[in-house]
């Protein structure tokens, strides 16, 4: 058997390591905000020559995901550092290099106007062609801006508004990335996965706005640090907490409030909580007597993180994330006759030790200790007075995962990660039940699933600056997954040409794994889905992926457009069988069918990213299909999210320093839908008699379409100072603003005057308008 | 001011309420042939129902509006053509021949320039070799009793077949099936013909039911049916999944998993087996 050598790539390191100058030195050290200290990624900082008027770059760097530089090779002499990143004001200072290796800390401070906070680029210093491809960055700010769903402000509906990115339905906040299942983003919360991310059935995503430092986006072809799934990657950074004093920031909306507190500890360690928490349940319990039978529900989220700088070569981070949701309704009173309840609850949590260590000024380290919880929980009880039942089913993943990464500077042309990571799963699915409530010890568990799967992987990869306009990064990450004995090796490649005149060219090719399946049923409407992990006979989902695209910057990268298509084929997915036996206990394997997916699609960007005026108009043109041999008749079919068109347009405009206004408007072709194409009569015992019953005679899988979507939602910002110079600003959010009566889903019912049988739409949200105050201090 | 933001509220609320409307949409009709058979051994090609589908929004609730009585269609067993001819009451027979275990079959039928088709064959009866089973039992606290009949049909041939079963005991009719959903359902020769649950208030008083204290006391009439190996594909997406269901968060309502082309409807073999368990020998199973 072919065996690929694991340490040939640490060989290719070790020659790159000695190719530099001779009695070249190095200067490194981290960027940080000025006012509250945290580190700033993907800063430019490069550094000109001091007795060169015409600024021409001698070396230059972005700052890696932890605020860090190295610039090597440098040889000795007086040079301007420069730094520059978006919303902050650039920075240069004059520096003298000696013989020996330089720490310098470069700290910007925040810019006054208003810079681009969406960028499709990452990286920006000043003569790097750009490789990254499909890479969208937000800033939290800009989130914060855009038009709220009811008045609270969320990242994952901002990132729908991307070309490429879509939801479900107005009801799901879920990713549906190039034509991919929510299950098959990577979704990283500082470096911890996040398996569930939604609150109240899919509307609102887990993560508090306020929290959160940087997003970053990568749609499709990702490189080799990161793994596991087969579509994109949303790696999201918490905030560190401020170094300087203590901060917060907090809002109210219609149906939540949160506050997020951060500030210094010591001097070297600070601080970071945030807490929010829904409110309907305490609004219902004020207004009713409590005799009535109401559902109680809310979700809570809860982030904290603490950074104690050790020294100046040592950091330890400290960081958690707690959120569950909690659904709960009892008709008459717990143990009398007569009596129900049902409860559900499902939930997040997660905690990462990290210790970042800087070796030397050319290579950092990270070593992480991490903990993720996920569980669904269901609790139905009932007391006939005679007889009682309870039955309660769980569905939960624990992992426990080692990581470790470097990032090594070995010459002013590499850029070099490498990373091994080892990931032990847990996966529990169980029903148990029992028919008298009144002896809890009664309680049988008559069907379970645990298993325990470990998966190992390791990356290199080198971004590498092959000549002044040809930049690639090429990397590799290999896999063991135990429950089957699979083994993989991931190709990764990309790679962008600079044309001039701000004119690029990106290709990029991977090839990916996903170990773990999210199987959704799709006859109720909670949230059942149940992941499963691959095994000898469930067989790891693959994915290969390639992007094409061309982008263009236009005065002075006020403008920027750009192009891209991908093609996206993916195998061994999972979907409920078509015969399969609903129940209310364990899935088994063979309840499984397995199919193969197709995406491909253009995507059109043009953002305009600076000024008082900033926007963006997305379009996407694009397939997405699904073949499994048993489902359909083994035909292709459009899964629910498949949409033709998808436009969106936002626009932001500050008119002073008090009042912006923020608008997104989008439109997408009617999701696929399964509706009746004709009736027919049949005797359901097929025992010859004459009753027959009349049924639908149904389309094809998903084989119609619901109307188009489009919606205008408006957000009308007063921003003052309260309480000597705080910020405090209002917002008036308008969802749906011209009411459009979108369907959600359509049926077949009788007219309520005539009888008659008509198809009837039922629209989940009309225009609703909310109120929410948000402040910082 | 709390009164203010529950009012505010529930006009939110209130104005979400009435979103769903009557729309004008025009639903594809596709008209299709759909035929129901189910042959027998020991029976004529009879009772092969071929209709047509109507409009979605059909609602004229007349089950004739469905029928049609120019198909074209011949069935072929093991090679050989016979017409089927519709007769009085709208079912295509053909009498000239009758059908025994191991027939090939194959239907074609055709209409308005469609061509419906379907293949099956005659599975062999199943042969009762013997009978067993056991009684589960557990008396509660307070005093009832409940017992758990299970009995089983132990058949002598090693099917290709998928069993249902049923039957009746006292008044009561069963129908079981031997429910192991997925692909490849297992094919077994141990049947269920009874799981009974009954519950007795007192040991020596039961709820107006004999209380059997032997699996050999369950007296009854069974029946096995001998089902082709793809009817479970129809029967439990008919049943089961998601194809019976078309909520908001289903994929709207699927098909049952025909076995005809071209067309919708079922063409299946099958042979049945009627039995009392008097005349069996009933082993006593270990319990579970």
């Amino acid at each position: 058997m072919f065996r690929i050598p694991l340490w040939l790539p640490f060989l290719f390191v070790f020659f790159v390591a000695f190719d530099t100058p001779l009695f070249a030195t190095s200067l490194s050290g981290e960027v940080t905000d000025a006012e509250s200290g945290e580190s700033i990624v993907g800063a430019g900082v490069y550094l000109t020559s001091a007795s060169d008027t015409t600024n021409q770059i001698v070396t230059g760097r972005s700052t890696t995901s932890f605020g860090l530089f190295s610039l090597n090779a440098v040889e000795p002499g007086e040079y301007y550092l420069r730094a520059r990143s978006i919303g902050y004001e650039s920075v240069a200072k004059l520096v003298s290099i000696g013989s020996r290796d330089t720490v310098i800390n470069i700290q910007m401070s925040q810019s006054d106007v208003v810079t681009d906070e969406v960028t499709v680029r990452a990286e920006r210093t000043e003569q790097e062609t750009i490789e990254k491809i499909s890479t969208v960055e937000i800033k939290p700010s800009f989130v914060k801006r855009m038009p709220a769903f009811a008045g609270e402000v969320d990242i994952f509906r901002v990132l729908q508004l991307l070309p490429g990115i879509s939801s479900a339905n107005e009801l799901f906040s879920g990713l549906y990335v190039r034509g991919g299942s929510p299950d098959q983003n990577l979704i990283l919360l500082d470096g911890v996965i996040v398996y569930n991310p939604s609150h109240l059935g899919g509307i609102f995503s887990t993560f508090n706005n306020d929290a959160i430092r940087d997003i970053k986006m990568i749609k499709g072809a990702f490189p080799a640090e990161y793994g596991g799934r087969l579509s994109s990657v949303l790696d999201m950074t918490m905030k560190e907490g401020a170094k300087d004093e203590l901060h917060g920031a907090g809002g109210i909306s219609l149906i939540a409030s949160r506050l997020t507190l951060e500030g210094p500890i010591t001097e070297d360690i600070s601080f970071m909580v945030s807490g929010r928490r829904t409110y309907f349940d305490l609004i219902l319990n004020e207004y009713t007597t409590g005799e009535e039978d109401f559902p109680t529900y809310y979700f809570y989220d809860f982030n904290a993180k603490t950074n104690w700088r050790i020294d100046e070569n040592n950091h330890l981070f400290l960081s958690g994330y707690f959120g569950s949701d909690v659904f709960e309704f009892d008709e008459g009173n717990s143990g009398e006759e007569n009596s129900s309840s049902i409860g559900f609850n499902w939930g997040n949590s997660t905690a990462n030790l990290r210790w970042l260590h800087i070796v030397n000024s050319e290579l950092f380290m990270n070593f992480s200790a991490i903990y993720t919880d996920y569980g669904f929980y269901t609790d139905f009880s009932q007391d006939d007075g005679g007889i009682s039942a309870q039955f309660e089913t769980m569905s939960q993943i624990r992992d426990f995962m080692l990581r470790a990464n470097a990032e090594y500077f070995p010459h002013p042309d590499h850029d070099i990660k490498v990373g091994v990571e080892s990931i032990f799963h847990n996966f529990r699915i169980n029903a148990a039940q029992s028919s008298d409530i009144t002896d809890d010890e009664f309680l049988n568990l008559f069907d379970e699933r645990n298993e325990i799967a470990v998966e190992n992987s390791l990356y290199i990869q080198d971004k590498w600056q092959v000549t002044d306009n040809f930049t690639t990064n090429i990397g590799t990450r290999f896999y063991y997954f135990n429950q089957g004995n699979y083994f993989f090796a991931e190709p990764r490649i990309s790679a962008a040409y600079n044309l001039g005149g701000g004119l690029n060219l990106k290709a990029a090719g991977t090839v990916g794994h996903q170990f773990l399946h999210l199987v959704v049923r799709n006859d109720i409407a909670l949230p059942t889905d149940l992941w499963f992990a691959s095994n000898e006979t469930i067989k790891p989902q693959r994915a290969y992926q390639g992007v094409l695209g061309i982008e263009q910057t236009f005065n002075n990268n006020e403008y920027l457009v750009s192009v891209e298509g991908f093609y996206k084929h993916m195998e061994n997915l999972l979907e409920f069988r078509e015969d399969v036996d609903f129940t209310l206990g364990v899935p088994k394997d063979t309840d499984l069918a397995v199919g193969q997916g197709e995406a491909y699609g253009l995507e059109f960007f043009l953002n305009k990213q600076l000024g008082d005026f900033t926007g963006w108009i997305g379009y996407t043109l694009s397939w997405t299909q699904r073949q499994f041999d048993d489902l359909n008749r083994g035909q292709p079919f459009f899964p629910r999210y498949d949409r033709r068109h998808d436009v969106s347009v936002t626009l932001n405009y500050s008119f002073n320093e008090s009042w912006e206004i923020g608008a997104a408007w989008v439109y997408a072709t009617g999701q696929a839908y399964t509706m009746p194409q004709g009736s027919y009569y049949f005797n359901e015992d097929l025992s010859g008699n004459s009753y027959t019953n009349q049924k639908y005679d149904y389309t094809q899988r998903n084989g119609a379409r619901l109307d188009g979507y489009h919606r205008l939602d408006l957000n009308l910002m007063w921003k003052h100072k309260i309480f000597d110079d705080n910020d405090g600003w209002l917002s008036f959010n308008i969802y749906n603003a011209y009411d459009r009566r979108n369907p959600f889903f359509q049926y077949i019912g009788n007219d309520d005057n005539t009888g008659e049988r008509v198809v009837k739409q039922v629209t989940l949200f009309p225009v609703i308008p909310t109120i929410a105050y948000n402040f910082e201090f | 001011m709390k009164k203010t933001i529950f009012i505010f509220l529930s006009l939110v609320l209130i104005s979400s309420c009435d979103l769903e409307q009557t729309v004008d949409t025009e639903l594809d009709y596709k008209e299709q042939m759909v035929v129901q058979a189910v042959l027998e051994e020991g029976k004529w090609l009879e009772n092969i129902f071929i209709t047509r589908t109507l409009p979605p929004l059909y609602d004229g609730w007349d089950e004739s509006d469905a029928f049609i009585s120019d198909v074209d269609a011949s069935i072929w067993v093991n090679g050989t053509e016979y017409e089927l001819i519709q007769d009085a009451n709208r079912f295509y027979n053909s009498q000239n021949m009758t059908l025994k275990a191991g027939d090939i079959l194959r239907l074609e039928a055709k209409w308005k320039g469609m061509t419906l088709r379907g293949e099956t064959y005659i599975p062999p009866k199943p042969e009762v070799d013997y009978l067993s089973g056991y009684i589960d039992s557990v008396t509660y606290e307070w005093g009832y009793t409940e017992r758990n009949y299970v009995l089983f049909a132990v058949l002598k041939n090693r099917p290709q077949n998928t069993y249902y079963t049923g039957g009746e005991r006292n008044v009561t009719r069963y129908n079981y099936d031997q429910s192991v959903s997925g692909p490849g359902r297992i094919l077994t020769n141990k049947v269920v013909l009874l799981n009974e649950q009954r519950y007795y208030s007192e040991p020596n008083d039961p709820w107006g039911e004999e209380q059997i204290d032997s699996i050999q006391q369950i007296e009854g009439s069974f029946y096995i049916d001998a089902h082709t190996a793809d009817f479970p594909l129809y029967w439990d997406s008919r049943e089961n999944g998601s194809s019976n269901n078309d909520g908001p968060f289903s994929v709207g309502g699927l098909n049952p998993i025909w076995n005809v082309e071209g067309g919708i409807g079922v063409f299946f073999g099958r042979n049945r087996f009627v039995f009392n368990s008097r005349d069996y020998t009933i082993v006593t199973e270990e319990s579970n």
